[in-house]
């Protein structure tokens, strides 16, 4: 009975140790790094009325309205400078980041929806909305927000740094009917710069 | 008999000695900045996975800080990223339902700071690119004003 038992053990033993060497020759170890480091954005003036810097905050169809403290209606200059621009990013991380912006439909009354199109580009009940930096050229270094996806608007703002910047919008071709207010969010996402 | 014990303990000492292969990776946390105590940010800014493959897991904090002197509530949310590191391509559509958010909707007194467990756990018969990138987004959704932010982590994932 013992020298069964013995038997029954070594041969467990044998067939174990060989696994265990395989295992030992070829683990499979997924590795996973960060580095410690953290990621802010803040942005003054947040708030913004269409059509309400000076004018009547009362949208008209068709029509190109800008975040322009110079006038609603009024185009940036050629490159765009500080004074065009009513919002402004600042780098609160210690890293440098990337900023992208999506704007998504309005809501309530005529529900425009975003055409993803740019500022130039309409329906009839579409608009088109770009972002334009100071320092940059206008329009040709202007940066579409689409509702989602948009591509890098600001890139590589430093640590601490801080960038002036405005939205151009265009409104719906069709006239407006309702007489209840719409709104909207633009969403400023920040992320870590990477080359 | 003496002997029977003796194979018995070497027998368990060998297989305890066996390195496992489903041992889940980790990576230190990170240490919060003290300087930017009054600022909102998360921590840390990419996590860089190495030799996954389909079937395994790989986890790590994003720690998320809430400056502003009020409590806040976060929205913690998988992302598609907007554009992508050199070399990576956009997670595959599938990959939403990979990804674990211990917390998704935290709510952080003011000036806390608080982990949210991020975990990826690829089936074994999904299929992935070599390199891929995802985001998970923080954002407090306690805002207003026409203009948000939003803090993104990018995951950078490299296939085995």
């Amino acid at each position: 009975m013992k020298k069964t038992l013995i038997a029954i053990l070594l041969a467990v033993v044998l067939t174990v140790v060989p696994a265990a060497s395989a295992f030992a020759a070829n683990p499979v170890i997924v590795t996973v790094t960060a580095t410690p480091a953290a990621v802010s954005v803040s942005v003054d003036f947040a708030t913004w009325t269409v059509n309400g810097l000076t004018g009547d905050s009362k949208m008209r169809e068709n029509t190109t309205y800008y975040s322009n403290p110079l006038g609603d209606e009024t185009a940036p200059s050629a490159t765009v400078a500080n004074g065009d621009c009513r919002f402004q990013f600042t780098n609160d991380g210690n890293v440098a980041i990337d900023i992208t912006c999506n704007f998504a439909d309005f809501t309530g009354g005529d529900a425009m929806t975003n055409s993803n199109g740019g500022y130039t580009v309409n329906g009839a009940n579409t608009f088109g909305a770009s972002g334009y930096e100071s320092g940059k050229d206008w329009p040709t270094d202007a940066v579409i927000f689409k509702n989602s996806g948009s591509a890098i608007f600001i890139s590589n703002l430093a640590i601490s740094a801080t960038n002036k910047w405005g939205i151009a919008l265009l409104t719906q071709s069709a006239p407006f009917v309702s007489t209840t207010g719409m709104t909207s969010t633009i969403t400023c996402a920040a992320v870590e710069h990477v080359p | 008999m003496k002997w029977l014990v003796v194979l018995i303990v070497v027998a368990g000492l060998l297989l305890a000695g066996c390195p496992q292969p489903s041992e889940l990776p980790t990576a230190e946390a990170t240490t919060p900045p003290a300087e930017l105590y009054d600022k909102t940010w998360i921590s840390p800014g990419k996590v860089e996975v190495g030799n996954f493959y389909p079937g395994a897991r790989a986890e790590y904090m994003l720690s998320i800080h809430n400056g502003s002197d009020e409590p806040a509530e976060f929205s913690v949310s998988y992302q598609l990223p907007n554009s992508t590191a050199e070399g990576y391509e956009a997670a595959p559509a599938a990959a939403e339902s990979w990804i674990i958010i211990a917390d998704p909707a935290p709510v952080l007194a003011a000036k806390e700071t608080r982990d949210v467990l991020i975990a990826v756990e690829m089936p074994g018969d999904a299929q992935a690119p070599p390199k891929w990138e995802f985001w998970i987004v923080a954002k407090d959704v306690t805002q207003t004003g026409m203009v948000q932010t939003e803090l993104a982590c990018r995951w950078l994932v490299t296939m085995k």
